[in-house]
């Protein structure tokens, strides 16, 4: 690889690092205008929040129910 | 009674109404002239516009253009009393519908003889109307770059490259703007990122046309509008405002210049 496709590759690297950055950025300042809160990038939860698979039993529900 | 007091009253009063009618008058036109010049209308046109809309009005008129300010003189029919508004000229940037949207106004007024608070609400609505939307206005702008790098003969790799560095420069020129920066650095800036970007072209060996595709990709920088209203100004004697266009142009340009230079200087291309 020769100094300019190294050269190349920063520029490309720091603009697209920059516009990600601006777009978190305004994402969270938009959020903040609004006045309710951000949704965070990475959140930690259970399987059976994100998929149902039928036959899952929803504990608060089958509860509920009894 | 009408007592000689009483009638001096009458006067008076009569008077400060036809007053407060031509300040009306004379702001509205002011900020009419203002808001066109703007948007990037020549000074012929502005001169022509707010014309039309004082004759509709009722009311003689004069104007003075400069390149920071304008200033309106209006006076009633009788020339007893005249009235001077002078404001700073906008700075919306420019857009070609708001100028054409202005323009339709000063033919509305003529043409359905609007009385001056209904021209006043229609300007209102005009001057609060949205600009064309900034993304629409990036991905426009980078395919009208590519179409002039093909009219300039690259093939469709380069075309691409353009496309791209068009994209990522331009996105820089309108993020530094929202942020304040200075016109000229954010130039200089965008025109170096768009040329670096399409220096790929040349640097990867792709494509059969890279030489075009560096070229043309700073061609969206070029202040044309500045340059055309410039020489419109020249031809109509508005030598000062003439001479402040081309002036700006002038700088823009080299700013572009300076980018493009040293985004080739970085990769060692040669000029020729």
């Amino acid at each position: 690889m020769s100094n300019s496709m190294i050269t190349w590759c920063i520029i490309a690297g720091v603009l697209l690092c920059a516009f990600i950055f601006r777009a978190v950025e305004r994402y969270y300042t938009e959020c903040h205008r609004r006045g309710h809160k951000s949704k965070p990038l990475f959140e930690i939860g259970m399987e059976e929040e994100i998929l149902f698979i039928p036959g899952d039993v929803d504990d608060e529900e089958y509860f509920e129910d009894l | 009674m009408l007592t000689m007091k009483n009638i001096l009253r009458i006067c008076k009063f009569e008077e400060a109404g036809e007053n407060t009618v031509l300040q009306q008058t004379s702001a509205f036109l002011a900020e009419y002239a203002s808001l066109l010049w703007g948007c990037g209308a020549t000074s012929i046109r502005i001169e022509k516009n707010t014309g039309r809309i004082a004759k509709a009005l009722g009311v003689n008129f004069d104007i003075c253009i400069m390149p920071a300010h304008v200033e309106v003189s209006v006076w009633d029919t009788d020339r007893t009393c005249a009235v001077v508004a002078l404001r700073k000229t906008a700075s919306c940037g420019i857009s070609f519908n708001l100028n054409a949207a202005l323009s339709s106004l000063s033919w509305e007024v003529e043409d359905n003889q609007l009385d001056l608070s209904t021209a006043l609400k229609r300007f209102e609505r005009l001057r609060e109307s949205k600009p064309t939307g900034k993304l629409e206005t990036l991905v426009l702008t980078s395919f009208a770059n590519a179409a002039f790098c093909r009219l300039f003969g690259g093939d469709f790799v380069a075309m691409l490259i353009v496309f791209v560095s068009t994209l990522a420069g331009y996105k820089i020129k309108q993020i530094m703007l929202e942020d304040r920066c200075d016109v000229r650095l954010a130039f200089l800036c965008a025109s170096f990122f768009s040329a670096a970007l399409s220096a790929g072209g040349d640097v990867f060996n792709i494509g059969a046309t890279p030489e075009i595709a560096i070229g043309t990709s700073v061609l969206y920088l070029v202040p044309g509008v500045l340059y055309i209203n410039s020489v419109s100004d020249m031809i109509y004697g508005h030598y000062l405002c003439a001479f402040s266009r081309f002036m700006d142009a002038a700088i823009l340009t080299v700013c572009l210049s300076v980018g493009l230079c040293a985004g080739m200087m970085l990769f060692g291309l040669k000029w020729l």
